[in-house]
């Protein structure tokens, strides 16, 4: 596991790590068993439920999916760490196309970059022309890919809200100012993303993003303090009542109730 | 726009949502899946959540 641990910090957010206890101890005390070892705060996901399974019988063991969730190796974690690696690598290097038409190539690129006004534009554009080669082809995929770019938008402003409602409006914050950059070329996607923004710095949000920070900064001396940090777990606590019937309250009070685990 | 704080229960560690427990992967397979119950999940509690990117998903044991 410390191994899979690793390759979500070498790797970052072009990959998930879903971490799944799958002996039964249960979700707090293997959430615990997480926080006491230091194995928190990097990204990856705990869980103890399973969400499938490998058939390998409760051993130690791993699932490997692409970008299009298909499952493409399997089995031991501790003798095929070398194989995960390199199909990762290869995953999340220069990305295959395939034989999709190249000026369809040219949006997903674009929206790689992160670039979503402006990848739209381009759907748009081979949409209205699509060329007099293969022009049913290229239609299908330049729609497919509009699909895709408004997908990444909506799927950008339901992770801020989301981000808003459980307690994280700094970074909600955050994002909603990326994304308004990203999408700077299209009216429409630029109003959604200003009106979150200007949600965010409203009074509304003014004491919890204080709060968010404090908290943070304790969830973070908690993550690197093996032992249960008791005197982060206590400010935790207070910062859990001060900040009582908000997101970033609630927050804490599901990491002041995790620590117990850890102790 | 979507944002109502006000009835919110754990939302950073619970999560709603079936789970196939003992559906057995094969290379190939395209499985659906969904968290209940998870920690860290930053929103994304589905299969459809993760797409774009590759998963690990590492079962291990604290016995």
């Amino acid at each position: 596991m410390p191994a899979a641990i690793k390759l979500q910090q070498e790797f970052g957010e072009r990959i998930q790590v879903i971490l799944v206890e799958s002996q039964g101890t249960g979700y707090e005390k293997s959430v615990g068993f997480a926080l006491k070892a230091g194995w928190l705060g990097n990204g990856a996901i705990w869980t103890s439920q399973r969400p499938f399974s490998t058939g390998s019988g409760g051993l130690p063991s791993f699932a490997l999916l692409d970008g299009s969730g298909k499952v493409i190796l399997k089995g031991s974690s501790n003798s095929m760490h070398g194989q995960i690696v390199d199909e990762i690598e290869r995953m999340v290097g220069k990305p295959d196309y395939g034989d999709m038409p190249k000026s369809v190539q040219k949006v997903y690129k674009e929206l790689n970059k992160g670039k979503i006004a402006s990848a739209y534009s381009m759907a748009e554009k081979v949409i209205a022309k699509p060329g007099s080669k293969d022009a049913s082809i290229v239609l299908a995929a330049a729609e497919a890919s509009l699909v895709a770019v408004q997908g990444r938008f909506d799927s950008q402003v339901s992770s801020i809200n989301w981000l808003a409602e459980s307690g994280y409006p700094i970074r909600a914050l955050e994002t909603a100012k990326d994304l308004s950059k990203n999408v700077a070329k299209n009216d429409d996607m630029k109003m959604s993303a200003s009106a979150l923004i200007e949600m965010l710095e409203g009074d509304e949000f003014k004491e919890q993003m204080k709060w968010d920070k404090s908290l943070t900064k304790l969830e973070m001396a908690m993550y690197e303090n093996k032992e249960g940090d008791p005197r982060s777990i206590k400010k935790i606590e207070e910062l859990k009542d001060e900040a009582a019937g908000t997101p970033v309250g609630t927050r804490a009070e599901g990491l002041a109730y995790i620590a117990k685990f850890a102790r | 726009m979507r944002l109502n704080v006000a009835h919110l229960a754990l939302p950073a560690i619970l999560m709603v949502g079936a789970v196939t427990d003992a559906q057995v992967v094969e290379v190939g397979d395209v499985p659906t899946y969904s968290f209940e119950q998870a920690y860290n999940t930053m929103g994304s509690s589905k299969a459809s959540d993760f797409l774009g990117k590759p998963i690990l998903v590492d079962f291990w044991g604290t016995r």
